[in-house]
């Protein structure tokens, strides 16, 4: 029984479920990035604007985030994962993947709050407060148009890298789509050793699509709220 | 002339990092009066108007305006500074927001006028500046002269009973500091009470009703005809540093 | 609000200890799988043909096969299981950790994996070849000097050559796929991996070889529970024995391995007499 060559028509007709198996899976990493991203943002500005109130604030908070830069992503799952579980099984891996890029997105989004502002004039306060604004309507109308304008882009990229990491939270068996596409591959070790770029091509295409979902709805807010 | 005194500062002390800034300041302003305050470099000038503005504390001492004590801990500002505008060195435009919206959001936004009552005060308070057909367009667009009078018309267009200004040309050119100075000088003949803090001694001079020396944080003068007499040695000193004696060309024969 | 952090910092600590220490139970772990009802089974799912997915989304095998029937004779149905996707890379900690109750992930058995883990029975053979292009056959391991192998990650042909011959260049690859096609391009002299492997795929690949057909001592693959689990091990002892007097192993290879090699392996190579 020769089952070793397949045309890549065939292929495609048989592997139309592993294109749909393809998509669900992809839902696996959306849904990460998702909640984790959501998270990070409100968290992210509410530690950035704290942390920017006290000087001692601003350095603890450098030592933190360098720590979490330094020590990569993987290795950071890993230890949650694996070393820090309860002896009858412990978080599932999805739970430890949302905790990490949490933490991991909420540093950095902090930073860049902490950045733009930091890099805003301190000037531009007290003209504002020259005109007889509260600090409500100083922030509203002044100070948070200028920070997101210097936010928004650097948010985008962060955005996007997350998304783009979630493939790592294979190493602790969450089945994403990456992890999918590996398995239709290997399934085709035999068959059909051109498996890799049907299957990767598409997958490269749910990424891009939900890259730029994302830098669209970036477009959309920076329109409507004017900035 | 028995003008109205509008604002009135007492004993003021205030102290910066163990360093005693201003020492003993008193003195007071009249309605419509021009108030000039030279002296040296960091003698605490601009200290003074951001004091009297709320922008820093004071350690003792009293500020009245209009009667009214705007020292204390539960002082509203922000309604303070309706009354007591300022411009600063940095003039410091909003950039998200182009030259009306610049000036007319303060009107609407704090003091809750109409939308079109302000931007007809907008535009006849741009044409005074002389910057009507700049009306749309963005801070990084105009020049250091322009901002400023941008800014000044922000602080006007809040119909303020005093106007400080915090050495307000120091960053510009001397053609565009003649356009703001001039400016300010069409203030003063209108009868707009001022505080202004200038390193610019032609204009000082031409300006003032009244001049406060000041030297280490401390009054050394309180003169209403300074440039023509000052009383005091430091006072005279620091005169000449703006005189030069002799002109190159003059050699005797 | 300061009240409020220290409130909430201490919970957190409570928390996150609870968590590390978890609720620890002295019970062994048989008796414990079968108050579970459900045994957890780690297993590969992109190791085709031993562990990998099929179109449907379902396990399938020559692990897997062995993994349901052990649920089935355990816990008396072949779906009280639980199949936990692996890595070659994180087998141990997966073990170890308390994820699954057994790996059978074609683990293969070495002394320094005997160190951390218990293996019970071997259920597999496993012997390492060679394969290389007809053109430029390598006939054996002295001729691969200064040439480049291409092995693929955390297999026993890895740990064989970074052990035994370190001074061979290896060009490593996570998986069979990109190891193979890294083969057909050119981008190393020959591949070694487990024998049976390495002839499905040169019966495909008219222009390559196994020129060396096997190598080195025999490996053997079998299952591994955490070294303080002797009840499981016993019962897996047992119960690999009862399969091999039944001949449970042709019946899997049949199934899981002979549609791949079809004719070019001899099934005793690979579940025969140990």
């Amino acid at each position: 029984m020769n089952i070793l060559s397949i045309g890549v028509l065939d292929f495609f007709v048989q592997e139309a479920v592993g294109f749909k198996r393809l998509l669900r899976a992809f839902c696996v990493n959306l849904y990460i990035s998702l909640v984790s991203v959501l998270l990070s943002i409100f968290f992210g500005i509410l530690f950035g604007f704290i942390v920017s109130k006290r000087k001692i604030f601003r350095i603890v908070f450098k030592i933190f985030l360098e720590i979490v830069r330094i020590i990569p992503i993987f290795a950071w799952l890993f230890l949650f994962y694996f070393k820090l579980s309860g002896k009858n099984g412990g978080l599932s891996g999805t739970a430890v993947s949302i905790i990490v890029f949490f933490v991991w997105g909420t540093f950095e989004f902090s930073d860049i709050i902490l950045s733009s502002m930091e890099a805003l004039p301190k000037h531009q306060y007290e003209s504002g407060l020259a005109i007889g604004f509260t600090y409500k309507q100083l922030y509203k109308k002044i100070i948070m148009p200028q920070i997101m304008r210097m936010v928004l882009p650097n948010a985008i990229n962060l955005i996007v890298r997350m998304i783009k990491t979630t493939s790592i939270v294979t190493l602790i068996g969450v089945i994403e789509v990456l992890k999918v596409g590996q398995q239709i591959i290997e399934y085709n070790v035999f068959k059909n050793p051109k498996a890799p770029f049907f299957v990767y091509g598409f997958i490269f295409a749910l990424f891009f699509v939900a890259c730029q979902t994302v830098s669209c709805f970036a477009k959309f807010f920076e329109n409507k709220f004017k900035i | 002339m028995c003008k109205k005194i509008i604002l009135e500062i007492f004993n003021l002390h205030k102290s910066f990092n163990g360093l005693h800034i201003l020492k003993n300041i008193s003195f007071d302003i009249h309605k419509g009066e021009v108030l000039v305050i030279l002296g040296p470099s960091g003698s605490g000038k601009s200290t003074i108007l951001r004091c009297i503005n709320g922008f820093e504390n004071i350690e003792s001492g009293t500020i009245k305006f209009n009667g009214e004590v705007i020292t204390t801990s539960k002082t509203k500002w922000e309604l303070v500074r309706q009354k007591i505008g300022m411009v600063f060195q940095n003039y410091d435009l909003f950039p998200h927001m182009n030259v009306f919206e610049n000036i007319s959001l303060g009107p609407i936004l704090v003091q809750k006028k109409n939308k079109s009552e302000v931007l007809e005060n907008s535009r006849k308070l741009l044409e005074r500046v002389g910057l009507l057909n700049r009306g749309d367009f963005f801070p990084h667009q105009l020049s250091g002269g322009q901002k400023q009078r941008v800014a000044i018309a922000r602080a006007l267009i809040m119909e303020p009973e005093i106007l400080l200004f915090d050495e307000v040309t120091a960053s510009l050119d001397p053609e565009m500091s003649r356009e703001v100075l001039e400016l300010i000088f069409e203030l003063a003949e209108k009868g707009t009470t001022m505080i202004i803090v200038t390193h610019e001694m032609p204009f000082a001079k031409a300006i003032n009703d009244r001049v406060l020396f000041l030297d280490d944080g401390e009054i050394l003068e309180n003169n209403s005809n300074f440039f023509n007499n000052p009383e005091t040695e430091k006072a005279k000193r620091f005169l000449d540093i703006f005189e030069f004696k002799s002109h190159k060309n003059e050699k005797s024969d | 609000m300061k009240k409020f952090k220290k409130i909430f910092l201490f919970c957190a600590a409570i928390l996150l200890g609870l968590t590390i220490f978890g609720c620890s139970s002295e019970k062994n772990l048989l008796d414990e799988i079968k108050e579970r009802g459900k045994i957890k089974i780690g297993v590969f799912i992109d190791k085709f043909p031993f562990g990998y997915i099929d179109t449907n989304g379902e396990n399938q095998g020559y692990d897997v096969f062995l993994a349901k029937r052990i649920a089935k004779d355990l816990l008396g149905d072949e779906s009280k299981l639980e199949f936990v996707p692996m890595e070659a890379a994180n087998r141990v900690s997966y073990l170890l950790s308390g994820k699954v109750d057994v790996t059978l992930a074609n683990f293969t058995i070495t002394k320094d994996r005997e160190k951390v883990v218990n293996f019970s029975k071997p259920y597999m053979k496993v012997r390492l070849g060679i394969a290389s292009p007809k053109k430029f056959p390598i006939s054996n391991i002295e001729e691969l000097n200064g040439k480049t192998l291409i092995v693929n990650k955390g297999t026993t042909a890895e740990v064989f050559f970074a052990t035994n011959h370190p001074e061979i260049k290896l060009l490593k690859f996570d998986q069979n796929t990109e190891a193979f096609n890294a083969l057909a391009n050119g981008r190393g002299d020959a591949m070694s991996h487990d024998n049976t492997i390495l002839y499905a795929w040169v019966n495909g690949n008219d222009d390559f070889s196994v020129s060396v057909d096997s190598f080195g001592s025999e490996s053997f693959i079998a299952p591994a529970v955490r070294k303080s689990d002797h009840d499981l091990l016993s019962w897996l002892d047992d119960e690999i024995k009862k399969l091999r007097e039944e001949k449970f192993f042709y019946e899997d290879y049949e199934k899981t391995l002979y549609p791949i090699y079809g004719d070019l392996v001899e099934a005793d190579n690979v579940v025969g007499v140990y």
